[in-house]
């Protein structure tokens, strides 16, 4: 599957990391938009639903968990990648059974999260 | 233990920030690659006719330094957040194994100041007690500063989860070189209010800290 029609969001309150992975992800021909917190990140979902969201577990304001609750009632078959801390597996477990695709661990590897994307892409158009 | 639910927030949110400015460095460093690689290409295309950037193997070898340098941080990262959420955790269950494990993440700068090693011995299955992790990682952190404190030239220091001849799980903390007579002196050492209900006993090599086993284990 190309990535030229994958559509990427990722959702962080980290700028300057969330701008250098969207810009590394461009420049593997991966289109991706970036919002700085979960309203911005909700909002970007409504305007054009991605086929993923990669999105930080802790952020000010609406927590990740609570974005990915109203992701999965509103736009199921939008697919969330969680991303957690060092020693926070528990909280990506607790994702994924509030329906995530998927957790990673930051700091991470852009191979590991572009073939993560891959996989997640396939499962929403799968159900989309 | 309000204390040290406090501290472990507190170094909780410190290992979060961490986490982030570790994944920015990685991130911008592995942009930089990503561009560097780019100038290559073009430079290829070009048929040296535009020369490649003069650089490029001393921008290669930084970029490995920072990667190097951020699974380092990573490591560390981790262990600060086990040990942050290590006063909460396992309350009054604590498993020997990793928190022997724990603490030899912990230690090891502790070890490297005494120009010594750390040997590990792993566990072949969970070994639970009848104490907080975090009471476990003060006993064992405070056992193995007194063997250390035996000064250099000694072998290395030895973690090994084991049990009495009674059966009760205990953690020996030992190191080749040191007498009985100094394994008692190191035992003396030991505050008791520190063991409350933990047993410490003087071995060959070092000390013995003995543990009730946790219930239904």
């Amino acid at each position: 599957m190309s990535t030229k029609d994958w559509n990427i969001l990722l959702v962080d309150d980290e700028e300057d990391f969330v701008s250098t992975l969207c810009e590394r992800l461009e420049l593997r021909g991966i289109a991706c938009r970036v919002a700085l917190d979960g309203e911005k990140g909700l909002k970007a979902i409504t305007e054009r639903p991605p086929d993923v969201v990669v999105l930080d577990m802790y952020m000010p304001g609406l927590k990740g968990l609570e974005v990915l609750r109203r992701i999965k009632q509103e736009h199921p078959t939008v697919q969330v990648i969680m991303l957690t801390g060092q020693g926070a597996t528990k909280d990506g477990m607790d994702g994924m059974k509030l329906g995530a695709f998927d957790y990673m661990v930051k700091p991470l590897s852009i191979d590991d999260l572009t073939t993560k994307l891959g996989e997640a892409v396939t499962a929403a158009r799968a159900v989309g | 233990m309000k204390q040290a639910n406090f501290m472990g927030q507190m170094a909780s949110a410190l290992s979060h920030d961490l986490c982030n400015v570790l994944a920015t460095i990685q991130q911008a460093a592995g942009l930089l690659d990503d561009y560097l690689g780019l100038a290559r290409k073009e430079s290829l295309k070009s048929l040296g006719i535009r020369p490649q950037f003069k650089y490029n193997d001393k921008f290669e070898s930084i970029i490995a330094q920072i990667r190097s340098h951020v699974g380092r941080g990573q490591d560390m990262c981790e262990l600060l957040s086990r040990l942050a959420h290590a006063p909460d955790e396992n309350q009054g269950a604590a498993e020997l194994g990793a928190a022997a494990n724990l603490l030899a993440g912990l230690s090891q700068r502790l070890i490297k100041r005494h120009k010594t090693t750390l040997e590990l011995t792993p566990t072949l299955s969970p070994v639970r007690v009848d104490a907080p992790l975090i009471e476990a990682l003060v006993l064992m952190h405070r056992s193995m500063a007194l063997v250390l404190e035996r000064g250099s030239g000694l072998g290395p220091v030895r973690l090994a989860i084991t049990t009495t001849t009674a059966g009760a799980p205990c953690v020996d903390v030992t190191r080749e070189g040191i007498s009985a007579g100094e394994a008692q002196a190191l035992k003396d050492k030991l505050d008791p209010d520190l063991l409350g209900p933990v047993g410490a006993v003087a071995i060959e090599g070092g000390l013995r800290l003995v543990f009730d086993a946790a219930d239904g284990s």
